[in-house]
């Protein structure tokens, strides 16, 4: 650097105030937008359904992710189905937050499940975990499918009038 | 302030390079982890709240819908576990022709006869008021997905079902030892 654009340099001082500010703005935006429960949901590809209907989480509700290959995820862990099975039992009796009973008054799980299956996983699997679900001891009986809602056609292009 | 207090704090000044160095980490570590709330669709379903998964062949019914999806087009062939095939499987989509739909034992088009199908049999036998676990529907559905099928076939057939406003379908055919 020359000596002449030194000197007029030496005076310019960078006000770092702003900087600090936004980038601070922009870590605060991602700590309230980042969502730690997404460890429950697998990257999966959903089939598009028109039926569908809007997803709310319902308090207490288990996950069980199925890829393409017909592994059976639950939390990160490939497991088996045997496995699993054990996993549900385990899972399912365990304390709501509210303190409220795991078990209506027929001894059926009052946690629904959720099944997200890949669109391209063979559907036995989905099946399989059906049958687990309502084995002694787990007994589910809200079993939800995850499917990616479609926008329907009426809403797409409203019919004319 | 007195002069003496203005004097020995003129010399202070925090280090700030240090902070913004941590602070650049944090927000690039929370730019590269950050995964968005996925919004997702569901079919509600509920299995039978006396026995769970029936494993007793079903009682003949007096009114009944068999459906039977055949994949023709199996994931063997597809090799959808191959990350380009898949790829383009996926860039052309779901595609009727994959399938075969049977209907009470008779072979059928595709998924609009079945939505015909289901509709005029619903015109002869209308859906409960207000259909829901508790509220039967009269006409049931057996659905029999055959080995291959994958899960996309069923919910489209699930959807045309659920558009005739079917509400109890019972699944068949599964593989226990498999």
């Amino acid at each position: 650097m020359s000596k002449a654009r030194d000197e007029m340099m030496a005076g310019v001082d960078l006000n770092m105030t702003p900087m600090i500010d936004i980038v601070f703005q922009l870590i605060i935006f991602f700590m309230i937008v980042i969502d730690m429960s997404q460890k429950d949901l697998e990257a999966l590809e959903l089939p598009k359904s028109l039926k569908a209907i809007e997803d709310e989480a319902e308090e207490g509700r288990l996950y069980v992710n199925i890829n393409r290959g017909g592994d059976y995820i639950l939390r990160l862990q490939k497991l088996s189905l045997n496995e699993l099975e054990v996993q549900l039992k385990l899972r399912v009796d365990a304390p709501m937050k509210d303190g409220s009973r795991t078990r209506d008054a027929q001894d059926l799980a009052v946690r629904p499940i959720l099944i997200r299956a890949d669109r391209a996983s063979e559907f036995k699997h989905v099946q399989k975990i059906m049958y687990v679900c309502g084995k002694e001891g787990i007994k589910i009986w809200k079993v939800n499918l995850a499917a990616a809602q479609e926008a329907k056609d009426d809403e797409a292009a409203p019919a004319p009038k | 302030m007195s002069v003496a207090q203005e004097q020995g704090t003129a010399e202070t000044k925090i280090e700030m390079t240090s902070m913004i160095d941590v602070t650049f980490l944090l927000l690039i570590f929370f730019m590269c982890t950050i995964k968005f709330k996925i919004l997702e669709g569901k079919l509600q379903t509920y299995l039978p709240k006396d026995v769970g998964v029936n494993t007793t062949p079903a009682s003949p019914m007096m009114e009944k819908v068999d459906i039977r999806i055949y994949r023709m087009v199996t994931r063997d062939k597809l090799n959808l576990d191959d990350r380009d095939t898949f790829k383009e499987w996926r860039t052309k989509g779901w595609t009727e022709d994959q399938v075969e739909i049977y209907y009470q034992g008779n072979p059928i088009s595709g998924l609009k006869e079945l939505a015909r199908e289901l509709k005029d049999l619903r015109k002869k036998i209308p859906p409960p008021d207000d259909p829901g676990p508790d509220n039967e529907d009269s006409l049931k559905m057996n659905l029999e997905a055959m080995a291959g099928c994958i899960y996309e076939d069923i919910v489209h057939v699930v959807d045309v079902a659920l558009d005739a406003k079917f509400t109890s379908i019972t699944f068949r055919g599964i593989e226990l030892d498999a």
